[in-house]
């Protein structure tokens, strides 16, 4: 039995070593379109917020909260990438701090909104709550029914270039300086600090895959779906207030193929688990599609409830697909301990 | 009930008198028992035993995600500690595999996913935070009466991670990582650019800080958090670094008494494979030599007590790495793809094993069969 194990480790690693896998064009192709999307998405919020407080109407309130839209679903559709730049001094979380069981955003927002700090010439934003300062709180500042009075205006320009400098200082880490990160990831090699094998990078992309996956199944669908129809929670669901719970889901399961297409379907060669993957990812999209109310209303829907309850197992589905028999098929690892310490 | 963390705790003289050193009897590997948590290929979470070279022994489920562990003195009892910010630790009875008692976080605190029985196994101290102010704190629950809380110390620092006693059983050497997180934002360091780790050394009676040690400055943000201490009570750190990831920090270092932090560094090509990071520390059971492990490079890393670099063993995804039980210089090594790996005193994987399902995390401690 050991024996085999080991044959069978032997021929996978060879296998790995044999990938060639194209990261630069990952990151020219996937990665920095991806953030370069969000940078724009993010400066087209703070210019509509910026209008929007200089002088406030409906339309001016209406430009800003599709400016918003644009900008959380841009970021939906970088949610996947978790390494590097994004992860710097915790922007991952101050774009999105989602989901939030203890209430931190409610909480931290009604407290600041009642900070004399906030008045402040010097006031800084990134300095505060990491629940504040990003898309998370912004939402209940555009989305709560009633206009931003000058407080909350004052706190929604704090956000968006918040979000607007993440972004950028993203796309900067990535592709500029002595040292840009597109460096590391292009070229894992024996000495590179980052990625010392392209099956380690690659293993890297998988799992980012499979979490984002899983993010999605037990967290976005899960939470509000509860156990049955009669205890479905729709405030559960994210983006509930600007109604963009969907195409978040859509625009995360859109990243998804897209960097499954870039980085790893070449190296399959239309062979198996190829067409059950992409097979996997249309009837979900079909899904989706046909899903015709906002998530949280879905969830509490009998006929549209069923829906979800089929796209939550066909990504299951999916999920296997890329964790068992993509990974098999690769020789790759998704990772556990290296990943996610403590 | 209300506490007054200026009540601090006075330990039963017996604590004092049986040192851990009592524990190892015996030489030579012979059967092991491996005591961790994992989580399964579904999502569930669970403490297990297994026998090292194959065999399950016992399975629990956990509510969440487990860390840390601690077994008492007579190895009949294990605490395993929620992962940070937690809000659980339970006591499972290792023979009969039952949850006897489950201990939930104190109001306004929570844990950090590491603890220790005291030498007579009569108290488990927890390493936790109070997040209001963000301090962090030991707090000591009495094991003889349904591990009631009775009361905490002060740890000194931020972010309290591992801790261990040294011999003489009344001295608490503390891990104090240096960042700062609330249950409110689980898993977010808020404070990366001031962090100030330190190790402490404690006593337990009074919760008098004795002495305590920190990197030197330009390394603020070399996180300590795990521990292990030898029979002579000198302690090896393995550090995380939370700065520029292109710098080349040492991770590593040793220290005794009131001597400052020796921060060590491996050869230059196998430093860089460390990826910053080290996951777990383990003495052998002679205490001679240590082992650190680094899952992000796939690496576990071996050291003298006098700071020498000895080696290294390759696995994936270790992280889990114990001495082999019962004396001389061995590791149990585990990783998140389900093998357990045993390393003998020439440093070298001589069996592994697979547990299919079995995703380990990142500690393990190992017990005598």
């Amino acid at each position: 039995m050991p024996n085999r194990i080991i044959l069978m480790l032997a021929l996978l690693l060879s296998h790995a070593t044999a990938r060639a896998y194209d990261f630069q064009a990952v990151a020219d192709r996937h990665v920095l379109p991806t953030y370069r999307n969000l940078a724009e998405r993010t400066a087209e919020l703070d210019a509509a917020a910026r209008a929007y407080c200089a002088g406030p109407s409906g339309s001016a309130l209406a430009h800003l909260q599709a400016g918003y839209r644009g900008a959380f679903l841009a970021w939906q559709g970088a949610q996947h990438l978790r390494f590097g730049p994004v992860q710097y001094l915790s922007r991952e979380y101050r774009f999105e701090l989602w989901p939030d069981e203890r209430g931190a955003v409610g909480r931290h927002l009604g407290q600041l909104l009642d900070d004399p700090a906030l008045q402040q010439a010097d006031f800084d934003i990134s300095q505060k709550s990491v629940a504040v300062q990003g898309f998370s709180a912004m939402e209940r500042l555009l989305f709560a029914g009633t206009t931003p009075d000058a407080a909350a205006c004052r706190l929604v320009v704090a956000i968006a270039a918040n979000l607007r400098d993440m972004a950028e200082g993203i796309v900067s880490d990535w592709s500029t300086g002595d040292t840009p990160y597109i460096r590391y990831f292009a070229d894992p090699a024996p000495g590179n600090p980052l990625f010392a094998s392209r099956a380690e990078l690659a293993g890297r992309l998988l799992n980012s895959l499979y979490t984002e996956l899983e993010l999605i199944i037990t967290q976005k669908l899960a939470r509000p779906l509860d156990k049955s129809l009669e205890r479905a929670r729709g405030k559960r669901a994210e983006g509930w207030r600007s109604q963009t719970g969907l195409p978040a889901i859509a625009a995360n399961l859109g990243a998804c193929h897209a960097l499954y297409r870039q980085a790893f379907a070449p190296e399959l060669a239309d062979a198996s688990p190829h067409p059950q993957i992409e097979a996997a990812f249309a009837q979900a999209g079909s899904t989706l599609e046909k899903l015709q109310m906002p998530l949280a209303d879905a969830v509490a829907d009998r006929g549209q409830r069923a829906l979800v309850e089929q796209l939550q197992a066909e990504l299951s589905a999916l999920k296997q697909l890329l964790a068992r028999d993509l990974a098999a098929a690769l020789g790759l690892s998704l990772g556990f301990n290296s990943l996610d310490g403590d | 009930m209300a506490i007054d963390r200026r009540t601090f705790i006075r330990l039963g003289l017996g604590g004092l008198l049986l040192g851990p050193a009592m524990v190892v009897a015996g030489t030579g590997a012979g059967r092991q028992r491996l005591l961790s948590c994992r989580s399964d290929d579904s999502g569930g979470h669970f403490l297990s035993m297994v026998d090292v070279d194959g065999g399950r022994l016992l399975d629990v489920a956990l509510p969440g995600r487990g860390h840390g562990l601690a077994v008492d003195p007579m190895q009949l009892r294990a605490a395993v500690f929620a992962r940070r910010p937690g809000t659980f630790a339970w006591i499972v009875d290792l023979a009969g595999g039952q949850v006897s008692h489950r201990i939930a976080a104190a109001p306004g605190r929570h844990f950090y996913g590491h603890g220790q029985f005291t030498a007579d196994g009569a108290r488990l101290l927890c390493s936790e935070n109070d997040y209001a102010s963000g301090d962090g704190v030991i707090g000591v629950y009495d094991a003889s009466d349904s591990y009631r809380r009775l009361g905490e110390l002060p740890s000194h620092g931020v972010g309290p991670h591992e801790i261990r006693l040294l011999a003489d059983g009344r001295t608490l050497v503390i891990a104090n990582g240096g960042i700062r997180t609330h249950p409110d934002l689980p898993r977010v360091k808020s404070n990366l650019a001031s962090m100030r780790p330190n190790l402490a050394y404690v006593d337990v009676a009074s919760g008098r800080l004795l002495h305590r040690h920190e990197p030197e400055g330009r390394w603020h943000q070399l996180s300590i958090r795990h521990i292990d201490v030898s029979p002579d009570d000198r302690v090896a750190v393995g550090m995380q670094f939370e700065g520029d990831s292109r710098l080349l920090p040492p991770l590593i270092a040793i220290q005794q008494a009131e001597q400052p932090l020796r921060l060590l560094s491996a050869p230059d090509g196998v430093q860089r494979r460390l990826r910053n990071y080290c996951g777990s520390v383990a003495f052998d059971a002679d205490g001679l030599r240590f082992a650190v492990s680094s899952p992000r490079g796939g690496l576990v890393t071996f050291w003298s007590t006098g700071g020498d670099y000895l080696g290294l063993h390759e696995q994936a995804d270790a992280c889990g790495i114990g001495r082999t039980a019962g004396g001389g210089q061995g590791f149990v090594v585990s990783d998140g793809g389900g093998t357990v790996t045993r390393v003998d005193e020439d440093l070298a994987a001589t069996a592994r094993t697979s547990f299919p399902g079995c995703r380990w995390d990142n500690h393990l401690l190992t017990l005598r069969r």
